[in-house]
């Protein structure tokens, strides 16, 4: 299958702070990967091992210190139009309604009020928000804020969802209930997605392909693949299949543990 | 809270203020009664509230009341225009920021109305000079505000913008400007009651027409009741124009939190 994403060999160096200009710290080191039309990919790794980075550069929000991203074709200076992104949690705008946020990306575009209103409808009744339209983020739950903010980053009908954490502030249960809406969003859209997580389950759960990454400075580790049938559904993270990825995850997660008490 | 006691809270507080404000004019209908803080000083609630009714039916009043709202709106428009430009230039350009801010808030906290010679010197005891001290007053706190609040956004709402190829104008009038509002608002709140503030105490400095000018000449001729009545008007113009914009701050600020 074509890759629509393609991380060629990028690493970014941070300047460690203003009092010490010339310290630097190696965020991400030399990252490779292939990203395919349709494909549910997740980054996994331990808080603050930059995947949120690699994740930004690849969104065009970050340059890469060195290498670069090839988006349809295409290396990247800025945010690529055809890429949408989803940010954690109080991303939406709090004097905005649901469907005025949902609306947000098209205002800026110029597209004309019409437009901008059927499309945000269309989204908001898409997430499963249909009646909540008129209500303002401080009305809603974090979950429905985060079914508006999937709403806002679908209505520019993006080939690409970025999503950073979408659901990290969410509660274990609400988390594990947007993971499945989120498929069955997938699976009526059929975006690429590119998901950032520090939850193994939730990685399990919704992706085709996990990359693992190592604490900083980060690398891309291992490669898993996850064959899970699909639709999925709570009970597939039950399956032998799931078990073995788990074990998998743990063990490279441990080895990495290891490696660096050695280290040290 | 249950919407009946947050009523009933309300109701207790306003009584409060009522009892308050009618022990205190009676203890002053008292003290000055009984002869024992003298006329000249101070003046009986009573008699100030007689000649306030006296002066609404003048026209020396409602003409220096004509003159001191219209400065005071102009200076307020002058301190808008001008302290949202600077606070915006205060967050575009940090250097600028920290080079001029401690400055400008030196300045501004030193009494800066005592460098009102200056100003009359080049702009003559008029209008100008009440116009320019009070638009000095009013853009500054308007000028800190609105860089606080540009400054103190949200950082992930930029983001959001600019993973949507926002240009800098969009980024300006969609995410920044009413992600700021509320504190914008507060500035503007500060801006006005400094530019009042400022309008009233040069005219009365100056002698330029206004109730300044009018409290000024009533002290001079030792007209103390006509000093508080012109006091209680100016008082009165404050706490109305305050009434209003802290609704206006509190309604904008329900929508943004």
């Amino acid at each position: 299958m074509r890759s629509v994403i393609e991380v060629n060999a990028v690493s970014k160096l941070f300047a460690d702070s203003e009092e010490a200009p010339s310290a630097h710290v190696l965020a991400i080191k030399h990252a490779e990967l292939r990203v395919s039309s349709g494909e549910f990919v997740s980054l996994l790794g331990p808080s603050g091992c930059g995947k949120s980075t690699l994740l930004d550069i690849i969104g065009g929000l970050e340059a890469p210190t060195s290498g670069e991203i090839v988006i349809e074709g295409q290396i990247i200076q800025r945010p690529h139009p055809k890429i949408a992104m989803v940010f954690q949690s109080m991303s939406l705008f709090p004097w905005r309604t649901a469907i005025d946020n949902v609306a947000f990306g098209l205002e800026l575009k110029g597209r004309d009020p019409e437009t901008r209103r059927k499309t945000a409808a269309a989204m908001i009744e898409l997430v499963g928000l249909k009646g909540f339209e008129h209500k303002y983020p401080a009305q809603l739950s974090g979950g429905m804020n985060q079914r508006v903010a999937i709403a806002r980053a679908l209505a520019l009908d993006p080939d690409i969802l970025l999503m950073d954490e979408p659901f990290g502030a969410l509660d274990e249960q609400t988390r594990r209930i947007m993971g499945l809406e989120l498929l069955r969003i997938w699976d009526r859209t059929r975006k690429t997605i590119v998901f950032v997580t520090h939850s193994i389950d939730e990685a399990i759960q919704l992706s085709d392909r996990i990359i693992l990454m190592s604490a900083r400075p980060s690398i891309i580790r291992e490669e898993i693949l996850v064959p899970l049938p699909r639709p999925r559904s709570i009970e597939s993270l039950t399956t032998d299949i799931a078990n073995d990825i788990q074990r998998r995850v743990w063990k490279a997660l441990l080895e990495e543990v290891d490696e660096r008490h050695f280290d040290a | 809270m249950s919407g009946t006691s947050m009523l009933r809270r309300k109701t207790k507080i306003r009584l409060a203020h009522l009892a308050f404000v009618s022990l205190f004019f009676a203890a002053l209908e008292i003290l000055v009664g009984s002869g024992t803080i003298s006329e000249l000083i101070l003046s009986r609630p009573s008699k100030i509230g007689t000649r306030l009714l006296q002066d609404l039916a003048t026209s020396e009043l409602w003409m220096s009341l004509a003159t001191t709202v219209q400065e005071v709106l102009v200076a307020l428009s002058l301190s808008l225009l001008i302290g949202t430009s600077l606070g915006y230039t205060f967050y575009r350009f940090r250097t600028f920021q920290q080079a001029v801010e401690p400055l400008l808030v030196a300045f501004y906290s030193a009494p800066a109305i005592l460098l009102y010679p200056i100003f009359v010197f080049f702009l003559g005891a008029g209008s100008a000079t009440v116009i320019t001290m009070a638009v000095i007053l009013g853009s500054v706190p308007i000028a800190i505000n609105v860089a606080v609040g540009f400054a103190s956004i949200e950082p992930i709402w930029r983001k959001v913008g600019r993973s949507l190829n926002a240009t800098p104008r969009q980024m300006l009038f969609h995410i920044l400007v009413p992600a700021a509002t509320p504190t914008i608002v507060t500035g503007f709140r500060l801006g006005l009651t400094f530019a009042l503030v400022g309008v009233v105490a040069l005219e009365f400095l100056i002698y330029s027409d206004g109730l300044g000018k009018l409290v000024s000449w009533r002290y001079f001729v030792f007209d103390t009741d006509g000093v508080y009545s012109a006091i209680v008007l100016v008082s009165a113009i404050a706490i109305i124009i305050n009434i209003a914009l802290t609704t206006f701050d509190q309604r904008i600020r329900r929508r943004w939190v």
